[in-house]
């Protein structure tokens, strides 16, 4: 049975799922997983349409990162196993392995300001409607979040550029 | 800013993926129906075995564990199972039928059996008030058919004895006292040791002045038999006294008591004898003096053989013992065997297998059910806080029985044992359980 798909999320379902895709592309590198966790974070947020259809990109965006992180984690646990497959090729392996872990250690509001404005490159206007707080408040958890990125991941660049460690 | 991580190819996001994302929809949708299914048919089947075995248990006496007893809260009600451990001190009437003053959360209560003893179930959660739980410290009790006598109240403002005619269902005040310390009936001629004291082990002295009082239709009306003190020149200045009645016949009977002496650095024992249904007393020795007069305990196995148990002091669960027999009666006494160490001296050499050191006698036991006779060689004794032991020689030799230990008896216990001939007996140790023997030697547990 098969619930009917409100015409909203039918508007919305293409933005939201190359969102989703983006998002967990750049934490995993690989595209089946990174569409299987878009295609989960949308099939979640059709259960609960009715209540995010004003904001939906957000919740979008946490639901990709979180469940791109639990895989990622699940992931390297596989490759530490001997006995596993070692079949994924990807030259920023090492990148996205620092990127997770700064990621995991930023606190849960600067994580969120940081994912949405840097990962899935919203405006630092839509991250404060989608988190519900003011721009400021937004400019001050990501600049803080972006100089703890920047520690965990070793570089010294200013704000806005890239930060990438290799 | 992190544009190098990104896919070079943008996925396409159309009718497929969509179809996709509806699936998975509906999969995660099912799924929690599922877990909601399975959480709440659990909870109805948890809620459904616990309904049952509460059920099982509160109709099935053979069920219930001291675990679930105590579990419970509230007033028992009739009926409901009582595990051996909560029994407290037992009496039966026959092999079959039997009463016990149990515990329940601090309360005393009555408990009754129809098969011996292996289960047991509440007869009457509401004694009367002042009886039971008082210092720790249970009433006493005797049943002589479905007649029952209930007494030990330690407050003032309690009734002294109360009296059962419907196997303890309900209970009435008796018009005796104003403390009443031992009760003995045969049939309905019922006769009761009176006090203007308490019975209690502490000696704050205060006027005390006992006396027996007789009531021949089962404990309805009562009336004061003869003063037991020579010339009847009673009440006299005493400490509490300890009193044990032991009724041979329903004419016979020894009233052993404790009564001061200031000459005397130690308490001394009195033992009064009538033979005309107390119509007159004569006071008889007691050879219990000295270090060893803190407790004694009287018993018979016929009218002139008499057993006399002394004790002294106690300390750390030991107590030096004498014990002595008479066979005219208490006229004289011969000390067969004995066991000194505590406040006493200790033998030169010890005898061996003589009466216990270990335990106490009455009155720092619940009640004075310690020492049971059976014949003239046959005893049983059951110290506070020892072993069980036995005498096949007249009181000469004690050896513990060994059958109790295997069958779950602890030494170190409270509780009572009773004999209802040379056979049937029963050993109750609170919080431990019962034990019965039906040939008089060996022991088996019953109940839970």
């Amino acid at each position: 049975m098969t619930t009917p798909v409100p015409r909203s999320f039918e508007l919305a379902f293409e933005g939201l799922y190359r969102l989703g895709y983006r998002v967990a592309f750049r934490i995993l590198g690989d595209r089946s997983e990174a569409e299987d966790v878009a295609q989960e974070a949308l099939a979640r947020a059709f259960l609960r349409w009715s209540s995010l259809h004003e904001q939906p990109e957000g919740w979008v965006c946490r639901v990709a990162t979180n469940l791109s992180i639990d895989r990622y984690r699940r992931r390297r646990r596989r490759l530490r196993t001997p006995a596993g497959p070692i079949g994924v090729l990807d030259d920023r392996l090492g990148e996205r392995t620092d990127l997770v872990d700064a990621l995991r250690s930023l606190p849960r509001r600067q994580r969120e300001v940081v994912v949405l404005r840097y990962l899935a490159d919203l405006s630092e206007v839509d991250v404060a409607a989608t988190v519900g707080c003011s721009v400021g408040t937004v400019k001050t958890h990501a600049s803080r979040g972006l100089a703890a990125l920047r520690r965990q991941l070793g570089t010294n660049q200013k704000d806005g550029d890239d930060v990438r460690a290799s | 800013m992190f544009e190098h991580l990104d896919d070079a190819e943008v996925p396409h996001a159309g009718a497929l993926e969509m179809a996709h994302v509806l699936h998975r929809a509906d999969l995660i949708r099912t799924k929690r129906r599922w877990v909601l299914v399975i959480g709440f048919s659990c909870a109805l089947l948890a809620a459904s075995v616990g309904f049952f075995v509460a059920r099982t248990s509160a109709t099935s006496p053979t069920t219930t564990t001291g675990y679930e007893f105590n579990l419970r809260r509230g007033t028992l009600p009739v009926g409901f199972p009582v595990p051996t451990t909560a029994l407290v001190a037992v009496q039966f009437a026959n092999p079959e039928y039997g009463f016990a003053l149990a515990v329940h959360r601090g309360a005393v209560f009555l408990a009754a059996t129809t098969d011996g003893g292996g289960a047991w179930e509440v007869r009457n959660d509401h004694l009367p008030s002042g009886l039971g739980a008082e210092a720790g410290y249970p009433g006493q009790f005797e049943f002589v058919g479905f007649t029952g006598y209930l007494w030990g109240a330690r407050t003032p403002s309690a009734a002294p004895l109360w009296v059962t005619h419907d196997d303890g269902a309900t209970w009435h005040k008796a018009s005796v006292g104003p403390y009443v310390v031992d009760v003995s009936a045969i049939g309905l001629n019922v006769w009761a040791i009176t006090d203007t004291c308490p019975s209690t082990v502490t000696a704050d002295l205060v006027s005390c002045s006992a006396a027996v009082e007789e009531s021949t239709d089962g404990g309805s009306t009562w009336s004061p038999l003869s003063p037991m003190s020579e010339g009847g020149t009673s009440p006299t200045a005493a400490p509490p006294q300890p009193v044990e009645l032991a009724r041979i016949t329903a004419t016979r009977a020894y009233v052993l008591r404790m009564s001061s002496d200031a000459d005397i650095p130690f308490a001394a024992w009195q033992l009064a004898f009538t033979s005309d249904n107390g119509a007159t007393w004569v006071n008889r020795p007691a050879p219990c003096t000295g270090p060893v007069a803190a407790g004694a305990e009287i018993a018979a196995s016929s009218s002139d053989d008499l057993w006399l148990l002394c004790g002294s002091q106690a300390s750390a669960g030991f107590q030096s013992k004498e014990l002595f027999r008479s066979r005219n009666g208490g006229q004289s006494w011969v000390l067969v065997s004995s066991a000194g160490g505590v406040g006493t001296p200790a033998p030169p050499s010890p005898v061996p297998n003589a009466v216990p050191l270990a335990g106490y006698v009455a009155p720092l036991t619940i009640g004075h059910h310690n020492l049971a006779v059976a014949s003239p060689t046959t005893a049983w004794l059951y110290p506070s806080r020892a072993d069980l032991y036995l005498t096949t020689d007249g009181g000469s030799t004690w050896l513990p029985v060994p059958d109790l230990t295997s069958a779950g008896f602890a030494d170190g216990g409270a509780g009572n044992i009773t004999f209802l001939d040379a056979e049937h007996g029963w050993i109750c140790e609170y919080g431990v359980g019962l034990w019965h023997t039906t040939d008089g030697v060996h022991w088996s547990a019953l109940g839970t």
